[in-house]
């Protein structure tokens, strides 16, 4: 019993760890007024870029840098196209995820011909906490960027609540007008905190790449980063919500790996596989009306035209 | 999105970009003249022959870049060009294949032209033809009748069960505030998930017959009487399909342009607030636009099963649904520009299936769609960094005569 439930847990905390890294960049550009659909692309090409520079160097660490930087270069066009030249925020989104799609796959096929082992970054037991039973080896025995999804959090937390930057970000994505008239750089804000999101969204990239699997297959987010927003959402646009939204869809696709592991084989894999999404699904129907979502949210801001 | 994120803000969508000077006096403003003279000081026709010309200019560079890629990875643009161009145009019967790839992309272009312009952001149009694909497998395996009647119901089950995907998404938005845009991609991800459910199980949608012996998570081939039939345009053998989606996307062009319900999709896509108070009911105009994109999507899905696919299972859709969004924003929101570019999209994917030989893989037509997408968001970002700087010239100008 122990060691079924300890099987669950163990890819529920790496699974959520992973949509929380994502999570927690798009909760910093939702607060300042973007839905970010680009977190995918982020995803999506830190990943490739975390499994090509881990293969290539032979260095996961190095990869794992150079896969932060790939959701650096999307978050840079998702920044410029929708908070400098105005472009609709959904529409770059949406091209972006699609290049990071397309010129991924076509790189994988190209290059790496379809198949890619990178290193893997090596797993970290914390002395004497990973041997406590049941929860010992899923939060204290993973690999170890999981554990800076810590500092990462409070980070956040800190950065968003309590900093001069954190309230600019958060005036803006709730009355950018207002913030304007006190001298606050509106889109500077609001890039920033999509430049905050590429960083996270690489980050989580890297680790599903160089963390968790070892190497790069075809649009291997498959729908992650949509996950993450949905986690955001789902949070009600609150640190805690967001955290707890992150958990619990990682539970459901930890599920699709651990259910037949423990033994539980008559779930059909499709019913396994929609899970997550519909649990998102149920969960914003659920929530959604509750919460109190960032006043501009979506709102592009073009001075003495709002 | 959704309707109510986008009032107030009028948004910077791509709506907004096919009207010249909307973006120019918003620039203007911007800049501080707050005259909004600019429109005044440039005649439209000069804006809209620079924009053409943008564009074109944008496009040769995603073309270039496109040729960039192949050679960087060691091919030959001009033999890759070759191919795609005999895949989809030159090899014998090859018009008529980019034309069957052509009624589908055209339909799901349209129904997102439609939500988007309404702005509820359906992107979740993947999971909507998959479900079309299924509503009408289900109506031509299961349902008793006559052949053209299985044909008709078929379609129709189609569209239903694609406006019914894209329903849960309006009704969770009308009721719960659930975003569009979230709740549709999340759609998309369960879709093919209820296929494979349905298919895999032989008293549902299995193919038990003896000709699929491995059991494979299909199902049965549609009987040859209900594919759609065949018909001669221009020479080129299509199925009947084809002139049916092109005769839709006219006349929904032409209700998008002309009638009452097209000037309320816009207003509620522009402003909800002035929407509201012209009357505009945001869940029944936009929620039925949601729908009745989840409906075109639907449809194309049911073409390409009882057209081309001819046999259900899970991964239907074959794209059908991304591209067709990509044409969406490729043809800007513009209904009429939804055709060539589903077209040249199409000939995309035929051609792409002719690029073996030059060993360079198929994969590069995606490369090459998000290029087009890109480049086409381009010429509207040029023309606000343009508007900028001529807001702030022309602001000088009144802060100088006030001086003097």
């Amino acid at each position: 019993m122990i060691a079924d439930l300890e099987t669950i847990l163990e890819p529920t905390i790496r699974l959520a760890v992973l949509l929380l890294f994502a999570a927690l960049g798009e909760y910093v550009a939702e607060r300042a007024g973007t839905i970010n659909i680009s977190v995918e692309a982020m995803m999506l090409a830190g990943a490739y870029a975390a499994a090509l520079g881990a293969a290539e160097t032979g260095s996961p660490v190095l990869g794992a840098l150079l896969g932060v930087a790939a959701g650096l270069v999307v978050a840079a066009m998702q920044a410029h196209l929708s908070h400098n030249l105005d472009v609709n925020q959904f529409v770059v989104g949406i091209a972006l995820s699609t290049l990071a799609i397309g010129v991924t796959t076509f790189l994988f096929h190209e290059i790496s011909g379809s198949s890619m082992a990178g290193g893997l970054l090596h797993v970290v037991e914390i002395p004497g906490l990973a041997a406590i039973p049941l929860i010992g080896e899923a939060l204290f025995g993973q690999p170890w960027p999981t554990y800076l999804i810590v500092p990462a959090t409070a980070a956040v937390w800190w950065a968003v609540q309590r900093t001069g930057w954190g309230l600019e970000v958060r005036a803006v994505g709730e009355n950018p007008a207002a913030a304007d008239m006190s001298g606050v750089p509106v889109l500077a804000r609001r890039r920033q905190a999509i430049y905050v999101c590429g960083l996270l969204g690489g980050l989580s990239g890297s680790y599903l790449a160089v963390g968790l699997v070892g190497g790069f297959s075809q649009y291997m987010t498959a729908g992650k980063g949509f996950i993450a927003i949905a986690a955001v959402l789902f949070g009600g646009w609150r640190l805690w919500g967001t955290i707890a939204g992150a958990l619990l869809f990682g539970f459901a696709d930890a599920l699709a790996v651990a259910l037949p592991a423990v033994g539980v084989e008559n779930v059909p894999g499709a019913v396994l596989d929609s899970m997550p999404f519909v649990l998102a699904f149920a969960g914003l129907l659920a929530f959604a009306t509750r919460a109190r979502k960032p006043d501009a949210l979506a709102e592009p801001f073009s001075r003495g035209a709002a | 999105m959704t309707a109510d994120a986008s009032d107030g803000g009028g948004g910077s969508g791509l709506v907004g970009e096919v009207e010249p000077n909307r973006a120019t006096a918003a620039a203007a403003s911007g800049g501080g003249g707050g005259s909004g003279l600019v429109g005044e000081v440039e005649p439209a026709s000069r804006r809209i022959a620079l924009q053409v010309g943008l564009f074109a200019a944008f496009f040769a560079v995603a073309v270039v870049a496109s040729g960039g890629l192949v050679a960087s990875v060691g091919g030959s643009p001009t033999e890759v060009l070759d191919a795609l161009l005999d895949g989809s145009l030159r090899s014998p019967g090859a018009w008529g294949r980019t034309l069957v790839e052509m009624a589908p992309l055209a339909l799901v272009g349209l129904g997102v032209v439609m939500a988007f312009r309404a702005g509820y952001y359906n992107i979740g149009t993947e999971g909507q033809v998959a479900m079309g694909a299924l509503g009408a497998a289900v109506v031509v395996l299961k349902a008793p009748g006559p052949a053209w009647m299985l044909i008709v119901l078929g379609l129709a089950a189609g569209a239903a069960a694609g406006g019914f995907w894209a329903g849960l998404a309006a009704v969770a938005h009308a009721r719960r505030r659930v975003d569009v845009l979230i709740s549709t991609l999340l759609l998309t991800f369960v879709a093919p998930n209820v296929i494979l459910f349905l298919v895999a199980r032989d008293y549902l949608l299995l193919d038990t017959t003896e000709a699929n012996t491995r059991r494979a998570s299909q199902s049965e081939r549609i009987p040859e009487s209900t594919h759609l039939p065949d018909v001669e345009l221009f020479g080129n053998t299509v199925h009947v399909g084809v002139p049916v989606a092109v005769a839709i996307v006219a006349a929904a062009a032409f209700l998008l342009a002309r009638s009452v319900w097209g000037l309320k999709l816009r207003m509620l896509g522009r402003n909800l607030q002035t929407a509201r108070r012209a009357g505009v009911r945001p869940g029944m105009v936009g929620g039925g636009a949601l729908v009745i994109s989840g409906a075109a999507a639907g449809l194309a899905g049911g073409i390409f099963l009882t057209g081309a696919a001819f046999r259900l299972q899970h991964l239907i859709a074959n794209d059908f649904g991304w591209h067709g969004l990509l044409v969406a924003l490729v043809a800007r929101l513009n209904p009429v520009g939804v055709l060539p570019v589903a077209f040249f999209f199409a000939s995309l994917r035929t051609g792409g299936g002719f690029l073996t030989a030059t060993g360079i893989s198929r994969t590069v037509t995606d490369v090459v769609q998000a290029l087009f997408v890109v480049a086409a968001l381009l010429p509207a970002a040029v023309m606000v960094v343009r508007d900028r700087r001529v807001a702030r010239r022309l602001a000088q100008r009144s802060a100088a005569a006030e001086v003097r």
